[in-house]
């Protein structure tokens, strides 16, 4: 959707940006940024929306909802640089290290975007318990989430704010397990905690 | 005879790398899928363990030693029951099959007669194969270290 509508480099909204990209870059308010690749390091520019002179014409119709490849190969590696403003959570950063390990001795590398959208969503929320946390042989994080009764969460982060799940969800007083699985965004995961009621599984 | 179903009453082991197994010791159903990688896969590779003499023991024993990968030393084998797999999993996947692939000698390896197939399995990168991959894991019922004396 935004390649089709918005003018060459350009990488959405700013709400796209990842937090640690727009503190360091000092970006405030909306508005629409610009990626120059011709130079290293990549120069990134911005304007607010309906300012005058702007560089940006035309590119403020139609809603932009996804971010463009060039900005995630941005965002990637600004994080990589800078860390993503948000450190490993304590409680993975053993496990994180001996997937990394083993990730090196098998000859693959963790999917670094995967890592950031793992790292993204256990952070979204206080209370997030503690997943079993597997490296799959796509460099892709997986977490999962079991209650020992038959209900499961499975997630693997595939980077670019999506994820894929796997829910095996055994209600009450039903001797059936409902078993479900597709793709979405980290954003509209919550509505697959809500209709399967996830909300217990996941959070203390 | 090769590609022939393995008996229901049996048993099945896979070897797992150390990043597939979950901090509490069990396999994670992503590593019971196809490898996207490898387009040329036609199932997942299991050892049969009753293709040797009974004896838990003496079965592993076997299967470690024709084994042809190199088993990391934390790397675990799932065991599984063939008909427990069949009919837990055939409930989502009605094209799923364990079959018999025997492996010939060559190149410094001894023939492997407990090499077998997970067969019918969807392709590696669907949403499907992670579904399938997480119903199979469920049905493991042991893990046994893939290198001797490393607890077993």
């Amino acid at each position: 959707m935004l390649s089709g509508q918005a003018e060459p480099g350009h990488a959405g909204r700013l709400d796209s940006l990842s937090a640690a990209s727009l503190e360091r870059l000092n970006i405030r308010g909306r508005g629409r940024p610009l990626i120059d690749e011709s130079c290293h390091p990549p120069r990134l520019t911005w304007s607010l929306k309906g300012e005058a002179g702007s560089d940006f014409h035309g590119s403020d119709h139609g809603e932009i909802q996804e971010i463009s490849p060039a900005f995630r190969k941005f965002d990637a590696r600004a994080t990589a640089e800078h860390g993503a403003g948000c450190p490993i959570p304590d409680a993975y950063r053993k496990r994180m290290k001996f997937l990394q390990d083993e990730a090196a001795h098998d000859g693959h590398v963790m999917n670094h975007a995967s890592r950031i959208d793992f790292e993204r969503f256990v952070r979204s929320a206080p209370d997030i318990r503690r997943g079993d946390l597997v490296l799959m042989d796509n460099g892709n994080l997986r977490a999962i989430w079991r209650d020992g009764r038959g209900t499961h969460l499975g997630l693997q982060f595939l980077g670019g704010r999506m994820v894929q799940y796997v829910i095996f969800k055994k209600r009450e007083n039903e001797q059936s397990i409902s078993r479900v699985t597709g793709r979405d965004s980290l954003e509209r995961l919550e509505r697959q905690l809500d209709v399967f009621e996830l909300h217990s599984l996941l959070c203390e | 005879m090769k590609r022939d179903n393995l008996p229901a009453g049996d048993h099945i082991v896979r070897y797992v790398k150390p990043s597939m197994i979950r901090e509490d010791g069990t396999a994670d159903g992503s590593d019971f899928r196809l490898r996207p990688a490898r387009p040329d896969e036609t199932g997942l590779s299991v050892n049969w363990l009753e293709a040797f003499q009974p004896g838990r023991a003496r079965q592993l024993s076997e299967v470690r030693r024709l084994f042809r990968l190199r088993p990391r030393p934390s790397g675990r084998f799932a065991e599984m029951n063939v008909g427990k797999v069949l009919s837990e999993v055939g409930r989502e996947l009605g094209t799923l099959r364990i079959v018999h692939d025997p492996l010939e000698a060559e190149s410094g390896f001894d023939a492997d007669p407990s090499h077998a197939e997970i067969a019918g399995l969807p392709p590696g990168d669907s949403d499907q194969a992670m579904l399938v991959g997480d119903l199979i894991a469920e049905c493991i019922i042991d893990m046994h270290p893939a290198v001797a004396g490393r607890g077993d």
